[in-house]
């Protein structure tokens, strides 16, 4: 369904960042993705979310980017769901945290919603263009006083968008952290106006559907103690939709640290939906909704930036099930050896080997999942190793045991559930809801409870306890 | 279109044709696992509408039952993962049973989460006993609630029974006082279930007991933890016996065709994690009448061990169980009755455990003959001749595998034994020669009507296949089975432990089109004899087939005939249609990579001239260094020279200007005629040891191109692949390139197995992928000779390389379980009171199977 959604939008995209009417502040609109602060050590809990807004139906002139308060969304969700507070009695997907930035709530809300103003919610936001699809920030520590970045895939750009972070959670593409709502300048929405090496036939390819980004360290020799300079800054790797990767470099040149385009690679799959990098093989993998291919895309940087580049590293080819043309995302199990495939048909985790050195994925087991899955995060929870999948037109996140290829719960009407991210410190899950435009807190203490040997029996199923921003009806998509 | 696709749609066409109750409804079934079968009676004119009577003896929905209750209704229960249900559906009227009208849509009965067993005896279906993984229990519910949503007044009540951890399945093992009432419920003498707890390693121990009126449930016994083992401790395996035409079950026709002999090596992997993990269970009933040979048999997904505990009337005699060292973590079990050994007997004295290996999806047959000690009882059993694509990827026997399809895992399997009693056999197979049998020995020559003993299989890719054991129709197979036989059965295989063969194909294995052995330009066409037509090239040099090939190319051709050009195993199983070809320094598959750097370290630190690749995987592919007696040239694999490094990369930018590197400037295209190339003196996994030049001459110097000059040029991440050195590489389009290469355990340097050695005389330990001019080359699957290069035509740009193709027309029964959809099987049953298979499956939802023929009779989504 998504998909049929996305061509519809991508007809109208040539209205894209017309002029037309301006986003409101702090309004979500078909968020698309979302992701955490990055964290000084794992037990840290993040301090900030960032979301972002599609803007898929068009009805504004752009998209946006919104960092939010984790500390003061929890809290005040907390504190509205307990003893007196405004949430008590109220069914979760009615309790609506709303930052106060956003206006005329009243005309949206439904009198059966009971709205919490929250000031300090929402931290920074920026205007981006139309059908993000994919944010990443870059997998270095942020330091005091160093802002980090979040990079996008902008449709509408056809481009490579970044933004800079600091450590108040300010946004930054073009103007000051300070700056209200600033929209992102040119410079930040082309990542390729510059490149790593002077090269006329090297161009962004269209359609970008992911990224996903890591320290220079990665490939350093070294190690990432290493202190060697040509390999500070990060790398960033765009999946396009036909056929195509890109690889950015984001380093300091000539006093300027921005993402340069360094090479791209063709002749990957159609309809490529998702891109994740496997920690140790320098590589991507990169699934096809159309096709049974996983391409993989191999990631060549060495101590000289300017010999980067990119190659085919061979598609594997999801055989031996039913039918296996839809695979759409993939995770790495950070214990090495395994990686877990989403696929669409049949609705099912493909477990496989990780290491296949034919062209077929060698699949160890398949598990049965909700209807239509979608995305794929890992957590470690009480020394289990689980697979969340959303399941956008099931409206369910399955949770599954991935060494036992086991099913544990399912997290059932959560509509929209399509990208999310698993705040492991606060045992919540923040999913952002393409359908209501809204973001969805679910606390895993039931989860939690429920692996643990002395707890008795009980339901399994993380619960919804609220949700931030005003849904919107579905109806408003374009028909 | 594929032989093997015609065959298979030829199968569905045939099974809808014979299909005469085939009734697809609406989708209500949600994430279908687990099965189990019960009747009643009761009347149900609706979906939501039952009158319910009461429980009947399952024997009461026999279909040939006399003095059948007229209103028993035949059902099947079936657990729904994702919405922690069971459902119920029936087949004697084609309707789901809606637990609650008033409830827009279909409405079955919560239980707890992750349900992953159910149990309703055939004596007494009072109760469905259900695990459940996330609740962590097991619960009875009164069978009538799960039909109608409500308990009537007679004592029936829902019980839980919490368990330490979530339970992965449930068995039930019972024995009633039965008097053959088909409407009464006879009298239970006892009843246990049983769960596995893979999360801590224990099975559960739950009795029944039947205090009147309720049927009580007892809290959990706890048996274990099972001890933790691996393939270093408790590992005990038995040697498998090598099996043959005088040791094996098969009924091969014509009789002149060759039934190879089959051995395995012994082998042994862990899981990931340690400690055990039980997981799966099966209920071996035994032999007798009472509970003395009862058992219980226990998966372990981790560990490479099956056990096995006694039962009595008083549960698990003792706590300690008998270890079956399985040599491979397992997930899934299933048991024989006794059958014959050989066709020619009628006493049923063997049987065998199947199980799917949790590594790979692949299926094992164990002895289970006699008692542990005795005999080859535990024995990983051969059954496969040939290898295996997947195996021969991930560098591990073939031999002792059953599978059934390239990358092809198995998802559930089951014993079928449709109409089979093992005391009665003499009379219930086949006579071709008893005239009163005509009609079913005309029968008999269909392959998909079944009756004897099968291994159902239930695949990955939807299809449902079968494995033989015992076959009441092979008497009547293959007419008379002499080479004059002409009937459409004529060429009738079946074989104990192999996958069923489904069709009458008019041929055996052979060779499709004409071989050729192109040698630079010329497209070198073989005459018969193996001679070059019109090529200054080689040719192939016609020689004795190896043990159990019969040649497919040559002067003679087919059953029988041992001399030829090119030889093919004469086994159907493990032959596939495939183009084979043998390539003068050929790529070794999979060997490309983009990440190569020269370098004069090793990892280690070791001095010389290495070339280190991340994203090389060198011995899982296959490539060697320089073997212990190298040769020049090579007549075999222990006198090779060591494959060769193959630059295929173009200059990196910086490079291009460079004028020591101008000579590169074309290297892409150069690397096919012209490359820079570098001997393998020593292979690893992710780095090699080179020669110190190249085979690429500098047109300044006339020298060999260095290690130095060329890393100068290429100093940044380089394409490169590996090639055969002085040898063609040879690869099947299924199988790949053969070989039995490892890491070495202690140097990690890539060598030929040693547990993998060659037996002489037996070609399914060729495991080699390069073959040497001059010297007969041999694999499993095929075999031939290419002569040495003609004096003066062997170049540094020679090209020249072997293509053929080998087809069977034997194609493996199969029937696609999908219903025309997606589908992800998730369990199998088998009735022996309708002879029928039930099916269940997480996105297709149910099907009901007859046997004879093979074909899905009734859907339920």
């Amino acid at each position: 369904m998504r998909c049929s959604l996305l061509t519809v939008g991508l007809l109208l995209a040539s209205c894209v960042n017309r002029e037309g009417t301006d986003l409101p502040r702090a309004q979500m609109t078909f968020p698309i993705a979302i992701t955490l602060s990055e964290t000084p050590t794992s037990v840290e809990p993040p301090r900030y979310l960032f979301l972002a807004n599609s803007n898929f139906d068009l009805a504004f002139n752009s998209g946006s980017v919104h960092s939010y308060d984790l500390q003061v969304m929890n809290n005040r969700l907390d504190e509205a769901i307990v003893t007196d507070g405004e949430c008590l009695n109220v069914p979760a997907d009615r309790c609506a945290l709303v930052p106060d930035e956003l206006e005329n709530v009243e005309q949206t809300a439904t009198e059966d919603l009971t709205v919490v103003r929250v000031g300090g919610l929402l931290v920074s936001e920026v205007r981006i263009g139309s059908f993000a699809d994919g944010m990443v920030t870059a997998d270095n520590q942020p330091e005091q006083g160093i802002p980090y970045r979040l990079y996008l895939a902008v449709r509408s750009d056809a481009n490579l968008t970044y933004i800079d972070v600091n450590e108040g959670g300010q946004l930054s593409c073009g103007g000051g952290f300070g700056d209200e709502f600033q929209i992102c300048t040119a410079a930040f929405r082309t990542g390729d106006a510059e490149l790593v090496r002077p090269d006329p036939d090297l161009a962004v390819p269209s359609d970008p559907v992911d990224v996903t980004a890591g320290s220079m360290r990665d490939f350093d020799p070294q190690g990432l103690d290493s202190n060697d300079p040509a390999f500070d800054g990060e790398w960033v790797l765009m999946a396009h939709r036909e056929n195509q990767a890109s690889l950015f470099l984001d380093q300091e040149i000539g006093g300027v640290k921005r993402p340069r385009l360094a090479a791209t690679v063709d002749g990957l799959a159609p309809e490529q939906v998702t891109v994740t990098f496997e920690e140790g093989a320098m590589m991507a993998w990169i699934p096809s909704q159309l096709t049974q291919f996983v391409s993989r895309v191999g990631i060549a940087i060495d101590g000289d930036p300017t010999q980067s580049t990119l190659f085919d590293a061979g598609a594997l080819i999801v055989e031996g099930i039913d039918q296996g043309f839809q695979q759409r995302a993939v995770a790495f199990d950070p214990r090495g050896g395994v990686a877990y495939v989403v696929s669409g048909s049949p609705d099912s985790l493909l477990i496989a080997r990780r290491d296949s050195v034919g062209d077929r994925l060698e699949i160890i087991e398949q598990v049965s999942l909700c209807l239509d899955p979608s995305r794929i995060q890992l957590s470690e929870i009480d020394g289990r190793l689980l697979a969340f999948i959303t399941c956008f037109n099931g409206r369910d996140i399955h949770v599954v045991d991935v060494d036992l290829g086991q099913g544990i719960t399912t997290v059932t009407n959560v509509s929209g559930a399509f990208e999310f991210v698993i705040d492991e410190a606060r045992n919540r899950i923040y999913v952002a809801d393409f359908s209501t435009s809204v973001i969805r807190i679910i606390t895993l203490d039931p989860l939690t409870d429920c692996l643990q040997q002395d707890v008795a029996q009980q339901e399994c199923a993380p619960q919804l306890i609220g949700i931030v921003g005003i849904p919107e009806a579905v109806s408003r998509l374009p028909r | 279109m594929s032989r093997a696709l015609v065959c298979v749609v030829g199968v569905v066409v045939l099974a809808a044709c014979g299909n005469t109750g085939t009734n697809v409804v609406l989708a209500r079934l949600n994430r279908s696992a687990k099965i189990q079968l019960l009747c009643a009676d009761l009347d149900q004119p609706t979906a939501d509408i039952v009158t319910f009577r009461s429980m009947l003896p399952l024997a009461a929905c026999d279909p040939d039952v006399e003095d059948q209750v007229p209103t028993a209704n035949f059902i099947a229960a079936i657990t729904q993962t994702q919405s922690g249900e069971v459902a119920a559906v029936n087949f004697t009227n084609d309707l789901v049973f809606d637990t609650n009208r008033a409830v827009p849509g279909f409405t079955f009965i919560q239980v707890g989460e992750q349900p992953t067993g159910i149990q309703i005896s055939p004596f007494d279906p009072s109760y469905t006993y259900i695990s459940s993984f996330s609740a962590r229990t097991v619960q009875a519910i009164p069978t009538v609630e799960v039909l109608t949503g409500s308990v009537t007044d007679d004592g029936l009540f829902v019980q839980t029974e919490d368990l330490p951890s979530g339970p992965t399945d449930l068995a039930l093992y019972e024995a009633a006082e039965d008097d053959g009432s088909l409407t009464e419920l006879p009298t239970m003498r006892f009843r246990y279930l049983y769960a596995v707890l893979p999360d801590s390693g224990l099975i559960a121990e739950l009795l029944v007991s039947f205090a009147t009126p309720a049927q009580v449930l007892a809290p959990p016994r706890l048996i274990g933890p099972l001890p933790t083992l691996d393939c270093n401790a408790g590992f005990e395996p038995v040697d498998p016996p090598s099996l043959g035409p005088d040791n094996s079950y098969f009924r091969i026709c014509p009789d002149n065709r060759i039934l190879k002999t089959v051995s395995t090596t012994i082998t042994c992997v862990d899981g990931s994690e340690t400690g055990p993990r039980p997981i799966a269970l099966a209920v071996d009933t035994g032999t007798s009448d009472g509970p003395e040979d009862d058992y219980l048999l226990v998966a372990d997904a981790n560990q490479p061990f099956i056990y096995r505990f006694q039962l009595s009337e008083g549960g698990i005699v003792d706590d300690e169980p008998v270890r079956i060292s399985s040599g491979t973590p397992t997930i899934a079990l299933a048991l024989t009755p006794p059958v014959p050994e050989l066709e020619s007997q009628t006493d049923a004295t063997e049987r065998y455990l199947y199980a799917i290996d949790a590594v790979d999806g692949s299926i094992l047959a164990i002895d289970y003959t006699g008692e542990p000690g005795e005999g080859t009882f535990g024995a990983v059993l051969p059954v496969r001749s040939g290898i295996d694509p997947r195996a021969n990827e991930e560098g591990v026997e073939s031999r002792n595998r059953i599978r059934l399809g390239n990358q092809l895992n198995a998802r559930a399997i089951s014993v079928i034994t449709p109409d089979y009693n093992p005391a009665t056999i003499a009379a219930d197979l086949c006579d071709p020669n008893d005239p009163d049998d005509s009609g079913r020995v005309s029968d008999a020559t269909d392959p998909s009507n079944l009756q004897g003993v099968f291994l159902a299989v239930s695949l990955g890719d939807s299809t449902l296949r079968i494995v033989d054991v015992f076959d009441l129709n092979a008497p009547c197979r293959g007419g008379t089975c002499l080479p004059s036989e002409t009937v459409a059965d004529q060429f009738a295989s079946i074989r104990r432990h192999r996958f069923r063969l489904g069709n009458l194909p008019t041929s055996l294995v052979g060779i499709t089109g004409t071989p050729s052995l192109q040698f630079d330009t010329f497209p070198g066409s073989l005459n018969p004899d193996g001679t070059p037509e019109g090529s200054p090239g080689p040719g192939l040099d016609p020689t004795t087939c190896p043990n159990s090939m019969e040649s497919v190319f040559g002067t003679n051709t087919g059953t029988g005939v041992t001399e030829g050009a090119i030889c093919a195993s004469s086994q159907v199983w493990p032959q596939s249609q495939q183009a084979w070809r043998a390539i003068w320094h050929g790529t070794i598959p999979f060997s490309q990579g983009g990440l190569g750097l020269f370098t004069d370290r090793s990892r280690a630190g070791e001095p010389g001239n290495w070339f280190v690749a991340d994203d090389g995987q060198f011995c899982r592919v296959g490539v060697l260094g320089v073997q212990e007696s190298p040769m020049d040239p090579p007549e075999d694999i222990s006198q090779y020279r060591g494959d060769q490094l193959v630059i295929t990369g173009d200059l990196p930018p910086f490079a291009e200007g460079d004028p020591d590197c101008e000579d590169f400037l074309e290297n892409e295209d150069d690397a096919e005629d012209n490359p820079v190339a570098f001997r393998v003196l020593q292979a690893f996994n992710s780095e090699l040891e080179i020669a110190r030049t190249s085979s690429r001459i500098n047109p300044l110097t006339r020298q060999p191109y260095t290690v130095d000059e060329v890393a100068a040029c290429f100093n940044q991440f380089t394409e490169y692949e590996i090639r055969t050195f002085q040898a063609y590489m040879v690869e099947g389009a299924l199988t790949g390139f053969v070989n039995r290469v490892v890491p070495d355990a202690t140097t990690e340097e890539c060598i030929l197995d040693p547990a993998r050695e060659p037996v002489e005389g037996d070609p399914d330990t060729d495991l080699n992928g390069r073959a040497f001019p001059g010297a007969l080359y041999t694999n499993p699957l095929v075999s031939f000779e290419i002569e040495e290069f003609p004096e003066n035509t062997l170049g540094p740009s020679t090209t020249a390389s072997l293509n053929f193709s080998i087809e069977n027309p034997l194609l493996a029964e199969a029937i696609f379980t999908d219903s025309g959809f997606s589908a992800l099987p998730e369990s199998l049953l088998f009735s022996g009171l309708t002879n029928e298979l039930f099916f269940a499956d997480s996105v297709a939802g149910i099907a009901r199977i007859e046997l004879f023929p093979l074909s899905i009779v009734q859907t339920f989504r």
